[in-house]
């Protein structure tokens, strides 16, 4: 029956976020204590995890297309759950199908501020790495001798400890 | 040419130096659990040779080297770091008190609970729907009287309490300034000490430490700028310099509270209270005082039934366009021939419409809530009307008179119009004036304000927790920068004192060379 399929694939995508909240945490650790190792493991894990994810959103439109044909509407319509449940008539069904949504709502809130979070840890992180290189690469921005300006271009070395060229 | 004792020297440099580096790492390790000390690290280079140019210059090849010197000894610490925890810092000193307060404001409310406010309105409506089933049970209007006494009384606690966290709070400020201002006079001294030692050439790095405590402690209370200066730190507190050099210019509470309205003060624990008290504290009490004169005096609509008799001289403004029509004998029109419905402003101007059961009579009910100073009722102030706390039968239930003319006209005492009326208040949309766009029902007003609290503390509850571990995420890298590890140290122990066994078994050797050299050469046969 369509409808319990479409039920599940949303049970799936709950189950999906909640490992990925889980992964969040672990990242969270990791970024707090600088784990570099770690990090790169939990976020080839998550990309792993977002395929599965992609995979499920597949599932949920064709089952949610599915239920729609079965409740006889051809076309295909875009129609979110809240709207999906009006088509439901069995009130038990109707309020199953309401509560995995808001549950579903709920565990995508969770992710988004922990996400939200580990943005910031990254940004905070990045900003000191990004500090470091600078003070490392300092390219001198006012030259203590003159030059001819037509050898400028030559003479433009950047006084950083490391050889940028690649 | 080097000279003959050469070795020796070089022997001597070598010794002290590696003394040097013994000591501080002797001093590394036991501070490793020092707040605030960052490690010392002893920069050596290579003695100078003693070769210049010249024309003496010998002509030995290449310079002999002359061992090592020690330049200075640093501190290891990243700036960028401090700025980074003394922002976080800031951020999580304003959102902890936040949150704190919301908790408190929530315990204040006490929602959802079966004693707290909801409850005691529930009890009060009950009470008059008692009273409806027989309104001249004295027992019903006693419950009547309690009841309302227990909801003014609630109201009056609630508004005692928010008064008392507002005062707290306020005294909790003027507290947090004078720990600032000791703070900023440590920053001040140390500026002057530091200035004094620099000027020697020597790097107080023990001191600088120190200092940089001091702007990490003061950074939770409020958001703090550092500019190094040639004679110290310039600190700048919610956007006002205070100290330059050793010089220091007091915080005040005044000052952080306008630095707050103008928009300066923009972190740390003092924020967070001025924030608490000026937008939470403020907002809450406003809401319950609201609440209290909505419910006593606020435009609602009710429907008259047919046959009420409107106590003579009633002014309702039920003419065209809503213009004021008097009932009274003269006119002719005290009785009603129709259902009525009519705005009167709240459960006072409902009270006033109906009959008391006291006297022979017909007398009016008066104000059913006043307030106890006589000024406009507040959550603090209100009170039921003391004439009704002496004698519950004046609590006014009928809407119906007997007889014509003023001497036998007698009130109908079962009557319950007015006690049903009051009861279906419950549900009834009151007009919260500006605070809400469109009537409420007080029971969904007062969720409304419970509902706002759980909110906003849970969301101060999610940016203290972010602010903690981002706090925590500085000040671990910052830890792994200048933070002593005692592997680390220990490894430097052994290498420094192999260095230094080597550097005096260097200078035995060549104190056997110079022996040889002093007692034994030139001798041959002796």
């Amino acid at each position: 029956m369509p409808l319990e399929r479409l039920m599940d694939v949303l049970e799936h995508l709950r189950e999906a976020h909640e490992q990925l909240i889980a992964l969040g945490t672990q990242k969270k650790e990791a970024l707090i204590s600088n784990k570099v190792e770690q990090l790169i493991q939990v976020m080839n894990q998550e990309s792993k995890m977002s395929r599965h994810i992609e995979q499920l959103d597949e599932q949920r439109l064709q089952a949610a297309y599915e239920f729609l044909q079965e409740r006889g509407i051809k076309s295909k319509l875009n129609l979110n759950i809240t709207e999906l449940s009006r088509l439901v008539f069995d009130v038990e069904d109707k309020q199953r199908l309401l509560q995995i949504q808001k549950n579903l709502a709920d565990t995508l809130g969770e992710l988004k501020k922990l996400n939200e979070l580990n943005q910031q840890l990254i940004k905070q992180a990045l900003s000191y790495i990004d500090f470091s290189i600078e003070s490392m690469s300092y390219y001198a921005e006012s030259e203590a001798v003159y030059q001819r300006p037509a050898d400028k271009s030559t003479s433009a070395v950047r006084a950083g400890l490391f050889d940028t060229r690649a | 040419m080097v000279s003959t004792f050469h070795g020796i020297e070089t022997a001597k440099r070598s010794l002290n130096t590696q003394t040097a580096a013994l000591n501080t790492t002797g001093h590394n390790i036991s501070n490793a659990n020092t707040a605030g000390y960052s490690r010392q690290v002893v920069s050596m280079k290579a003695s100078e040779s003693m070769e210049a140019y010249g024309l003496n210059r010998s002509v030995v090849r290449g310079q002999m080297g002359t061992g090592v010197e020690f330049t200075a000894i640093e501190r290891v610490r990243q700036t960028f770091l401090d700025d980074q925890y003394r922002n976080e810092n800031s951020s999580l000193g304003g959102w902890s008190i936040r949150y704190d307060t919301l908790n408190k404001l929530e315990t204040i409310m006490n929602e959802p609970s079966d004693t707290g406010m909801r409850k005691v309105m529930d009890n009060f409506w009950n009470a008059w729907s008692d009273l409806s089933q027989d309104p001249q049970d004295v027992t019903n209007r006693k419950i009547v009287k309690e009841t309302t006494l227990a909801l003014t009384d609630a109201l009056n606690q609630t508004s005692k309490q928010l008064d008392a966290l507002e005062t707290d709070l306020t005294s909790n400020i003027t507290l947090k300034t004078t720990e600032m201002n000791s703070l900023l006079q440590s920053v001040a001294d140390l500026n002057g000490n530091i200035t004094k030692l620099e000027s020697l050439g020597d790097n107080p790095n023990d001191l600088r430490d120190q200092r940089d405590y001091a702007i990490d402690k003061l950074s939770k209370l409020a958001n703090v700028q550092v500019t190094q200066l040639d004679n110290g730190y310039q600190v700048t507190v919610a956007g006002q310099m205070v100290v330059t050099g050793s010089e220091l210019t007091p915080v005040t509470a005044d000052g952080l509270q306008a630095a707050f309205t103008g928009g300066t003060l923009t972190g740390g624990e003092v924020y967070g209270m001025v924030l608490s008290r000026d937008r939470y504290v403020a907002d809450y009490k406003n809401q319950m005082n609201q609440l209290a004169n909505t419910l006593a005096n606020g435009n609602i609509e009710v429907t008259l039934p047919k046959g009420t008799v409107l106590p003579e001289g009633t002014v309702l403004n039920t003419g065209p366009n809503n213009t004021a029509v008097t009932y009274s004998n003269a006119n002719n029109n005290r009785t009603l021939t129709s259902d009525l419905k009519v705005t009167v402003q709240g459960i006072n101007g409902l009270h006033q419409l109906g009959y008391t059961i006291s006297g022979t009579t017909p007398t009016k009910g008066d104000a059913f809530f006043t307030s106890k100073d006589g000024a406009a009722i507040t959550a603090g102030n209100i009170t039921l009307n003391p004439d009704i706390q002496s004698d519950p039968n004046k609590i006014a239930t009928s809407l119906r008179v007997d007889g014509t003319g003023t001497t036998d006209e007698k009130v109908i005492l079962g009557n319950n119009a007015l006690a049903m009326a009051m009861a279906n208040l419950k549900n009834v949309k009151f007009d919260f004036g500006a605070a809400l766009s469109s009537p409420t029902s007080v029971d969904d007003y007062f969720s409304s304000i419970a509902g706002q609290l759980g909110v906003q503390t849970q969301e101060a509850e999610r940016q203290s927790q972010n602010a903690q571990l981002l706090t925590e995420q500085v000040d671990l890298s910052r830890q792994s920068v200048s933070g002593v590890s005692l592997d680390e140290e220990m490894s430097n122990l052994i290498k420094f004192q192999h260095a230094y066994s080597a550097s005096s078994r260097f200078m035995t050797t060549f104190d056997q060379l110079l022996d040889k050299l002093i007692n034994s050469t030139g001798r041959v046969g002796l």
